[in-house]
């Protein structure tokens, strides 16, 4: 097959989104391109449907900016600034070449989004950085007028302004003291970052027409930056939801800077509100939105390549059209939404022509060939889901909803925070809350305390939030992995309706607040719990949302799809307290008494269920849906009861149903189940000359993994050696009414003719296995060489029994000569896919490095476990390079352990092999392990604590961090907390 | 819902049993995991065997039957960890503390401390342990007294 039409086979099939199926986004942060691309396998696996990537724009910060502190919004790495030309994730091809990856096994790419504030050269995202006023006049391509900078005269006292306040602020002029603690009234003082500059000193061209003379800045010698506002308000006005601005409620976020970022003064409400304005001029200040040519030294990014002038609105149009173009990026998160009226995302304004939201669609439209009317129902759409830390569902949120974005599902997540504490029988601790309001599939905005199910995303920990469980909430880490219910809590939102996110950070730990740790597991590392979740959504989160038992501590739902019936069936319980509410075999009790509960089902009775998490007890792998009469009335009676209770007193049951047994384990690890219909194949089976293809364990790069332990083995995955021409089979216990789709590397291969009109949809679109047997099959010829993912999707649907949906993937390596028996790959045919994309092959190490890499849980390191103080020397090697990787000690960033490559993600000195904090943000200073360095005298104070401990140093109980009146391992580890919040 | 929970549960119960769902007594810490003594040549190792990596562990470790020869080291379950301070008490008692000011974890598996011996130990008390999660709540590592099993 040509490139050209594989290529445009593959968009076709890649752009098929059936309705009504949620995908499960990675977000994946911390982590360079090149180990995104090179781990992309893994995420194709694992089933995730889409990754949520970091901002790809440079940052204030250099290589040390996550992004959110943008710099310039048209570098992603390719120019040299801020001290370097990569980002903190690599070079603009490095993105381009992972997106090209991403793509090619069929995952969407969503990267997120500064639109609304630029950074320069503050570092005050960071913790540490200094609080540096940002130059107003060093934004590329925009100026302080761009910016909410307010007129103001210096009032003599250094630092000190007398500032005209904006109308919707009450006008007037207001007195700006900064460095000031005890505000007096009305007075601004908590702004510590705030930044002058004189109008004198703006080129004319910066300037809006009269210059100076402007009505919006005559009288005034200066212009500052309007004040960041605390989350309260200003002088008692507090944030309200757009529809009740105007109403003596300030929206104090618009209008003001964030965290000494500056927001962007794009502000075109055109309601009676706000700052009302006509396009281009503000009405209330009367100040043109000054207009000019801002990037007249890169015409590329213009359309046509051709400069014009525009105001900061166009500006951001133009940006989101060539980010949109430039990454072939298939959504965005949005940050901050907040910091910027609905009117600048949304169509239909009156008034204001742009429509952010809009530009997004129409170039993912352009770029996939496609024509689609509804940007909004989320077929063939790019993404789009903003950020705003509130739960105001009916104001804020509903507003910006409208402009057809979706949002983080942030008053769910604040819900859940409370939800799965166990034991509990009232409140918080009340997960029977989850049941609200007692099925269905769509619903109102404040359905589940949060957004409809498809207007949010839900998430349960992210960059800046930790898992519901953590107990508290600002550690320097959110204990990766062992926060109690994290399983549980993930389990709910990615298998009820709506798109959910798992977060990830690469196991690149920092060890600061921000970015925070994610799930260690998120592709399979260490454990596959997460990767079971996965991909139990894939096929079984389907349809609409049915409860089925409801208590404090369970909550058992189903999935139905309309026309097709249930779908899955999930089982959650949150008691892990021992408090005699569990039997002595492990198994929790529902409603504090019965291990073994009877519940009713839509899956017809006969139908053989199997759980897809792996943590059913034994006994309750496999379960049988029983017919109701052969169940005594008694047990059905109380079956009943349990459904009429989850279901608000309503006595419904479903026609045709069955009832069902089944046990969950006492929690924390594994209280919670998926069960879908048997009869597919758990695996493909990949066949050469009659014979299974022989395959090796591919060991994954994990990242550095400090915190778990770096002698825990990494996840493996198969990947088959074959040659060009295979065969896939899948063997079902029946073909009838079933057929079965597949695609290689999202595309139809030659020879097979697309599926169409398939049950739900699910394989429309796929190429036509046939059956054979009790199998499906398909013959596969003329793959080029290199690494290919086969996916296979069966569905079923047959008149009286459950529907059955299966999604199955494995990894193909076409090489020239295979060696059946050894199993062993051939080295010297690997190279390649034709179409010249980086393989995994350069960055995925095989066990046997990673063995040599990372020492064992009993193996003394080579300074025997001394303390790093002590100064043992390593290993000794030739003079000037000891670890004998070709660099020189003198240069070498670890010149213990071989990298050639010297790769520094951190970009703080110390290689990555070495450094234990391989993801070390806004330190000035770090230790020889490439950690912070604490103040000397918060150190001392640390190490005097456990010498009082161990007893060689007099206590003293002004050290007591718990008040027991004991020095122990609970003051030290309390002591260390606090010191790395002082940091 | 929470009267709707009530009617549930009276129906399931049946014969009136009533789920005691209202004794809140205080919560002991949680049991983790343990410290285990084990001896290799020349030395008693204290090894960690936890479902959680603490961030701070402090014991007192007393050996019998043979001689505490030197200072004890961090062993690789608590490689490169900053803060470790030890007191010899007499030759056959010594207490540790182990943590780490960046905040990096102790790892859930393998040798905590190495203390080199003179002889074979006939039996190994490992007593007095406090640890601490990474938030600086109190967990509970179970400690050891016994014949001390011999390893590679």
């Amino acid at each position: 097959m040509s490139r050209a039409r594989f290529s445009a086979i593959f968009l076709a099939v890649l752009l098929h989104a059936p309705l009504a199926r949620a995908e499960v986004i990675l977000q994946w942060f911390e982590t360079p391109y090149a180990e995104i691309e090179a781990r992309m396998p893994e995420v194709a696996l694992a089933g995730y449907s889409a990754l949520w990537l970091p901002p790809p724009t440079k940052g204030a910060d250099g290589v040390a900016d996550v992004g959110f502190a943008l710099f310039d919004r048209f570098d992603l790495g390719d120019r040299d600034q801020r001290g370097t030309v990569r980002t903190r994730y690599g070079t603009l091809a490095e993105l381009q070449s992972m997106v090209r990856t991403a793509h090619r096994y069929g995952i969407r790419v969503y990267f997120d989004t500064v639109m609304n504030h630029n950074s320069n050269p503050s570092r005050v995202e960071f913790q540490g950085g200094p609080a540096t006023p940002p130059n107003m006049l060093e934004y590329p391509g925009m100026t302080p007028l761009d910016f909410h900078v307010w007129p103001a005269n210096p009032t003599g006292t250094p630092g000190e302004y007398n500032a005209r306040r904006p109308s919707e602020f009450g006008g007037g002029t207001i007195n700006v003291r900064p460095w000031q603690d005890n505000c007096p009234a009305n007075t601004i003082c908590e702004d510590d970052f705030i930044a002058a500059v004189a109008i004198a000193d703006i080129p004319a061209e910066q300037l809006p027409p009269g210059g100076a003379n402007h009505p919006a800045l005559q009288g005034y010698t200066h212009l500052i930056r309007a004040p960041r506002m605390n989350f309260g308000g200003l002088a008692g006005q507090n944030w309200c939801a757009p529809q009740d601005r105007g109403n003596g409620c300030a929206y104090e976020l618009l209008n003001a800077s964030l965290l000494g970022l500056i927001d962007i003064a794009n502000e075109q409400l055109a309601d009676s509100s706000g700052p009302t304005s006509g396009d281009g001029t503000n009405l209330v200040t009367g100040t043109p939105l000054i207009s000019y040519v801002r990037s007249a030294d890169r015409p590329e990014t213009y359309p046509s390549s051709s400069p014009t002038a525009e105001d900061s609105r166009q500006y951001l149009i133009r940006w989101i059209k060539w980010l949109s173009e430039t990454t072939d990026a298939d959504g965005f998160r949005l940050d901050a939404i907040r910091h910027t009226p609905e009117s600048f995302f949304g169509e239909d304004y009156p008034g204001d022509p742009v429509a952010f939201d809009k530009v997004i669609q129409d170039s993912f439209d352009e770029r996939r060939g496609y024509s689609d009317g509804n940007d909004d129902d989320l077929d063939g759409d790019a993404a789009i889901f903003g950020e705003s830390f509130t739960g105001d569902i009916y104001g804020e949120l509903n507003s910006y909803r409208r402009t057809g974005m979706r949002l983080l599902n942030f008053p769910l997540f604040f819900r859940l925070k409370g939800v799965f504490y166990s034991g509990a029988d009232s409140g918080d601790g009340d997960m029977g809350q989850l049941s609200y309001p007692h099925g269905g599939q769509t619903g109102p905005l404040e359905e589940f305390g949060g957004l409809g199910r498809w207007d949010g995303v839900s998430f349960i920990q992210s960059h800046d939030e930790c898992p519901p469980g953590t107990p508290v909430r600002n550690v320097p880490n959110c204990i990766p992995g062992e926060n109690p219910q994290d399983d549980l809590a993930q389990a709910f939102i990615t298998m009820r309706p709506g798109d959910s996110v798992v977060y990830f950070d690469g196991n690149n730990f920092t060890e600061s607040t921000f970015v925070r740790a994610g799930r260690v597991d998120a592709l399979g590392d260490f454990q596959d719990a997460i990767v079971k979740i996965v991909r139990a959504t894939e096929d079984g989160a389907r349809g609409g949302m049915f409860n089925r038992y409801v208590d404090d501590d369970a909550y058992v739902f189903e999935r139905i799809v309309d026309g097709y019936g249930a779908a899955a069936l999930v089982v959650l319980h949150d008691n892990i307290k021992p408090d005699g509410r569990v039997d002595g075999e492990g198994i929790a009790k529902f409603g504090g008494f019965d291990p073994r509960p009877l519940i009713v089902t839509s899956f017809p009775p006969g139908t053989v269920l199997m759980d897809l998490t792996g943590n059913a007890p034994v006994g309750s792998e496999v379960l049988t849906v029983l017919d109701p009469a052969v169940v005594s009335q008694g047990e059905k009676d109380n079956a009943y009861a349990a459904h009429t209770n989850a279901n608000g007193g309503n006595t419904f049951v479903p026609p045709d149903h069955g009832l069902i047994y089944f046990g969950v384990r006492n929690g924390p690890v594994g209280n919670y189940l998926i069960y879908a219909p048997a009869g597919v194949s758990p695996q493909l089976e990949i066949v050469v000359g009659g014979s299974a293809a022989p395959s090796e364990n591919v060991t994954t790069s994990q990242g550095k993994v400090t915190h778990v332990g770096a002698n825990v083995p990494a996840s493996q995955y198969a990947r088959y050696q074959v040659p060009p021409s295979f065969t896939v089979r899948v063997p079902v216990t029946s073909t009838v009414g079933a057929v079965a789709g597949l695609t290689v590397d999202s595309a139809v291969p030659a020879g097979l003719s697309p599926l169409s009109a398939t049950p739900e949809g699910a394989a429309d679109g796929m190429g036509t296995m046939s059956t054979s047997g009790n199998a499906f099959e398909a013959q596969l010829s003329g793959l080029t060489a290199g690494e290919h993912l086969v996916k296979v999707r069966v569905v079923s649907d047959v008149a009286g029994a459950a529907s059955r949906l299966v999604t199955l993937r494995a990894l193909v390596r076409v090489e020239g000569v295979v060696n059946v028996d050894a199993g062993v790959r051939n080295d010297a045919a690997v190279d390649d896919d034709a179409g010249g994309q980086q393989t995994p092959d350069a960055s995925v190490r095989d066990a046997g490095q990673r063995d040599a890499a990372i020492p064992d849980g009993n193996v003394v390191l080579p300074d025997g476990g001394t303390p790093p103080d002590s100064g043992a020397p390593a290993d000794s090697g030739p003079a000037g390079d000891q670890d004998n990787d070709g660099v020189d000690d003198a240069t070498d960033n670890c010149a213990t352990e071989p990298n050639e490559d010297q790769t520094d993600f951190d970009g703080d000195g110390v290689g990555n092999v070495c450094d234990l904090c391989p993801a070390t943000q806004g330190a000035n200073l770090v230790d020889e392990d490439g950690c912070p360095q604490l103040p000397p005298d918060v150190r001392q104070e640390l190490d005097e604590l456990v010498e009082m401990v161990v007893g060689i140093r007099p206590e003293n109980q002004a050290l007591d961090q718990d008040l027991d009146g004991d020095l122990d391992a609970v003051d030290i580890a309390r002591a260390v907390v606090r010191a790395q919040d002082r940091r | 819902m929470r009267t709707l929970t009530v009617v549930a549960l009276a129906l399931l119960v049946g014969a009136g049993a009533c789920p005691n769902t209202t004794s809140t007594p205080p919560t002991p810490p949680p049991e983790v995991g343990r410290l285990i003594a084990v001896t290799r040549a020349g030395s008693v190792d204290v090894e960690i065997d936890s479902s959680l990596a603490p961030l701070a562990v402090a014991a007192t470790v007393k050996v019998q039957g043979a001689r505490v020869a030197g200072a004890a080291q961090a062993g690789s379950a608590a490689a490169d960890r900053d803060l470790f301070k030890q007191k010899a008490f007499n030759e056959e008692d010594m207490r540790f503390a182990i943590s780490d000011s960046r905040a990096l974890r102790i790892q859930r598996s393998g040798v905590l401390v190495s203390i080199p011996v003179d002889g074979t130990p006939t039996n190994v008390e490992v007593t007095d342990i406090t640890a601490a999660s990474e938030d600086g709540s109190e967990v509970i590592l179970k400690g050891f007294n016994g014949a001390p099993e011999a390893r590679q």
